[in-house]
């Protein structure tokens, strides 16, 4: 189920926010068996044959878990050790098969070792979130950080629908203690206001700005991969275009995870903060995908040795670890490009700064917002691979965007050319008609949404004094800001009528990008 | 404000507003699916109708479960009358033109076995350039959801809102479509675009669809290349289905060749071949030869060389008075007169194709191609300036 359809926003969130309310007066264990139940509903909506695989990963991954937490406590670190590479081989074996059997398959055909035909394997929805989950909470029993052990609390801690599908990717440690708390089963109007409030302004990103984005960007990410090479102007429309279809699409799915989650009186944690405003690829990937950064670093990069190495051991594990990121997200080699390309531009950020730090210059004016901006662009020749269909688009639109096509500016804006267009036309560039974008209107949206993106305070910032997300301590600019909300009249009318848009614009089926990793 | 106040009031707000933009969409009714509120200069012109065929073709049919349908692509909607008189038994059949305009051959076959097995349709009328005697048919949607009226798209939605706007705007302009689903494409638009213009872009299409070059030498039919023998039961899967279906639920099922410009003949003759057409109707009528009863399954031929089937191109007719838009599609009159041939028995404009006239018919419209071609020379001369407009793409406009 989508959040952004009818049937979850018009019957299943009002049904199940009354059933977990209703029976949380009678026990909150039936109220979290509801809500467990509830998430098992929603993510069957999809495909109901996936549930037993969903059941079968819980129940296999809890007692296994439980065992390996009493190996911990009953100082047995040798055998919970071998229990926990069962448990992470059997999971990744799960993930493999899913996720990168055809992929791999693939591949190795490529290479030229024929075999038969490929099986047809479909991606069980929300796998790659809810494996992860799972091998967080292994790693966190074997390290004796997971500490509660009731399964219908586990169950709701791996189910629960909010984050099932695409994020945020939750720790043991911090969902736990709130489905045990007393004051999540009470029913709390601060919690739905918020929550509606979240859930709103995320529904008006996907609906009205992430899908009109899309609009422009498909048409032009599919005409270079049919073989036409895309001007100056509509490889970086293109490329832009899909810059704030993925911001929009993520920032609005998670506001309504978060938003959704809230009215439950669950808090998640930040998962998306204004990465756009980063002034360098470290602060970019403290701004997205939070939650997928933190399990990186925690489980990935820092079992590879982390810092404890030397400059070059970190640098690899630096690398490494992004493109197992990029792998995550796709069992496409364009994703692990764009994983490896992440890990590169990680590297230079991470030499630039210790080039700084023994060079003790100090920050020249203006270079926060030029570190930005080349942040930024880093950013959109990043996705460009990670959005093209192959590696062939992606070179012919990158190519676009550095001139190799020409230069074409719309018909319309030969007037205002003056006495220049002689000059330009000398240059190679030319007055015509492009294939993608076309108007000028669709340029003045792309340049406002850059300065919304760099300007505009954040869900966070604007709900920042009724905390709408965890582990917001280290970002400094959460504070409140206006306009900050508050449940007055002004608000009122200015969410009920975006609200209002945002519902009326679900006018197609249309998945969030995070679905499909 | 309580907080609990802001929540449900803002839940209200929403609602309401919701529920009046669906309640103002479900009376104007852009793509005249509810037809519950009809009134003169409010919303009886529908605009958007023609823009949202798919959303709502099916599904009206579904609801309104007419008895006489007509099947197609774009010239079958624009051309094919669903009012005609002998078409609808003098007014005693419901019906409607559920042709859909880029309909393939699949969407075709899809929505006509939907439309027999979930309607009591009595009367069925395919139209075709040939392409129903193709083999492959893609799986078709499920008829639940063939049939299923999109609320979402209809009522709750910025584009239905902005369409309900824009209805309320437009109603002194003349409509697009009639209440049957005949689509009057650009023949009420005079100055949408110049007759050169319109050529230009036939010969576009044609060099995208058939060929880049027309050979210009005169192409002599190959009698050893029509075929007449009867088409193997294992070819022609989906059409035999078809006609089954129609034979069991004893519905009347009348394939239409489409009546063809005498222009696009001559193109469709030099680009592809002589014989093409030809084979073409022959699969069709061998096909339902075998499968369908003969006096419930007929095929009828509109593509002789006649006058009604020559206008010129660039003689000046207003476009509301021509019987061509271009030489793809025909207007409503030529329609009526392929209705008045099929249902009222009149003579003097197509034929009715069978087993046992085929062969004649090839020879007696080869004849007729041939005195017509000698008594019109400005085919010849029109043909050329095609021909050359094919050749020669038009720069692109800066």
């Amino acid at each position: 189920m989508l959040f952004n359809s009818f049937p979850f926003i018009f019957v299943f969130l009002p049904i199940a926010l009354v059933g977990f309310f209703a029976l949380a007066r009678i026990s909150h264990r039936l109220a979290a068996g509801w809500l467990t139940a509830a998430s098992l509903v929603f993510y069957g909506w999809w495909d109901p044959d996936y549930i037993a695989l969903l059941l079968a990963s819980i129940v296999f991954n809890y007692l296994l878990g439980m065992r390996i937490a009493r190996m911990h406590e009953a100082g047995r670190q040798k055998r919970g050790r071998q229990l926990l590479a069962l448990a992470v081989i059997a999971n990744l074996a799960l993930l493999g098969y899913f996720k990168y059997a055809i992929f791999f398959l693939t591949s190795v055909q490529k290479l030229g070792l024929a075999f038969g035909p490929l099986p047809e394997i479909v991606l069980p929805l929300g796998i790659s979130f809810f494996t992860i989950t799972q091998l967080a909470f292994l790693v966190d029993a074997h390290r004796g950080q997971a500490r509660e052990y009731n399964f219908t609390h586990y169950m709701l801690f791996v189910t629960y629908f909010p984050h099932l599908i695409a994020g945020p990717i939750l720790h043991h440690k911090e969902m736990m203690p709130q489905f045990d708390q007393h004051a999540t089963y009470r029913l709390n109007w601060d919690n739905i206001a918020v929550g509606l409030t979240m859930f709103i302004l995320g529904l008006f990103k996907k609906t009205v700005i992430a899908d009109d984005m899309a609009g422009f960007a498909t048409p032009a990410f599919s005409a270079a991969a049919a073989g036409t090479p895309l001007t100056l102007l509509e490889a970086w429309g293109a490329a832009l275009a899909y810059t704030f279809q993925i911001y929009f699409d993520f920032s609005g799915y998670t506001d309504m995870a978060l938003g959704a989650s809230r009215m439950f009186g669950i808090v998640l944690p930040l998962n998306f903060c204004s990465p756009y405003k980063a002034s360098s690829i470290i602060e970019f990937w403290r701004r997205w995908h939070i939650t997928l950064s933190r399990f990186l670093r925690d489980y990935v990069y820092i079992a590879l040795g982390g810092n404890r190495t030397s400059s070059a051991g970190r640098y690899r594990n630096l690398l490494l670890t992004m493109l197992i990121g990029g792998l995550w997200h796709g069992a496409e080699w364009t994703f692990v490009f764009w994983g490896g390309l992440h890990g590169v531009y990680l590297i230079v950020n991470h030499g630039w700064r210790l080039l700084r730090s023994r060079l003790a210059t100090a920050v020249l004016p203006g270079e926060r917002a030029l570190a930005t901006l080349v942040t930024f662009v880093a950013v959109v020749i990043g996705w460009v691979f990670f959005r093209a269909t192959d590696f062939t688009s992606a070179v012919t639109i990158v190519a676009g965007m550095a001139g190799q096509h020409g230069v074409v500016l719309p018909v319309q804006w030969q007037p205002f050319a003056g006495g220049v267009d002689g000059w330009l036309a000398g240059q190679g560039v030319q007055f015509g008609a492009l294939a993608h974008f076309d108007r000028v209107a669709q340029f003045k949206w792309l340049l406002f949404l850059l300065v919304f993106c760099w300007v505009a305070p954040n869900t966070q910032q604007i709900l920042a004094a009724y905390h709408p997300a965890l582990l917001t301590r280290g970002y400094g600019d959460l504070g409140t800001t206006r306009p900050a909300w508050r449940p007055n009249a002004a608000w009122l009318v200015g969410l009920a009528s975006i609200a209002a848009v945002a519902v009326l614009s679900i006018e197609r089926y249309s998945e969030f990008i995070y679905f499909r990793f | 404000m309580s907080t609990k106040t802001f929540s449900l009031a803002c839940t209200a707000a929403i609602l309401l507003l919701v529920g009046a933009v669906a309640l103002f969409n479900g009376i104007v009714d852009p793509y005249w699916y509810f037809r519950a509120v009809e009134i003169v200069g409010f919303n009886q012109v529908k605009p958007h109708a023609a823009s949202n065929e798919r959303l709502v073709k099916p599904a009206l049919v579904s609801k309104l479960g007419p008895d006489a349908i007509i099947l197609g692509n774009s010239v079958a909607e624009i051309g094919l009358p669903p009012t005609h008189r002998g078409f609808t038994n003098d007014g005693k059949l419901n019906s409607y033109n559920l042709a859909l305009p880029g309909a393939s051959w699949n969407e075709v076959y899809c929505l006509a076995m939907h439309v027999m097995r979930r309607t009591a349709v009595k009367r069925l009328v395919i139209g075709t350039a040939g392409e129903i005697a193709g083999d492959r048919v893609e799986a078709c949607p499920p008829d639940s959801s063939l049939g299923r009226a999109d609320y979402g798209k209809l009522l709750f939605s910025r584009s239905a809102f902005a369409a309900s706007r824009e209805t309320l705007r437009q109603q002194s302009q003349p409509a697009p479509m009639t209440r049957e689903g005949l689509w009057h494409f650009h023949r009420y638009d005079d100055d949408l675009i110049t007759d050169a213009e319109l050529t230009s872009v036939v010969a576009g299409l044609i060099r995208r669809d058939l060929c880049q070059v027309v050979p210009s030498r005169e192409t002599q039919l190959d009698w050893a290349r029509v075929q007449t023998s009867a088409v193997p039961a294992h070819e022609g899967t989906s059409l035999r289905a078809l006609i089954r279906l129609a034979r069991a639920k004893q519905i009347e099922l009348v394939f239409v060749f489409y009546p063809t410009h005498v222009l696009m003949s001559e193109v469709h003759r030099a680009c592809q071949s002589a014989e093409a057409k030809w084979n073409a109707l022959w699969r069709v009528v061998s096909i339902a030869d075998q499968e369908g009863e003969p006096l419930r399954t007929q095929v009828w031929d509109f593509s002789g060389y006649v006058q009604l089937n020559a206008e010129r191109l660039r003689d000046g007719t207003p476009r509301s008075k021509r019987q061509w838009q271009e030489m793809v599609h025909f207007n409503e009159p030529l329609g009526r007169a392929a209705f008045d041939a099929i249902y009222l028995g009149y003579s003097n404009y197509g034929d009715r194709v069978s087993v046992g006239n085929f062969a004649d018919l090839v020879a007696r419209r080869e004849n007729e191609r041939t005195r017509f071609l000698h008594d019109n020379p400005w085919v010849r001369e029109e043909f050329d300036v095609l021909a050359r407009q094919i050749a020669t793409p038009a720069p692109k406009k800066p």
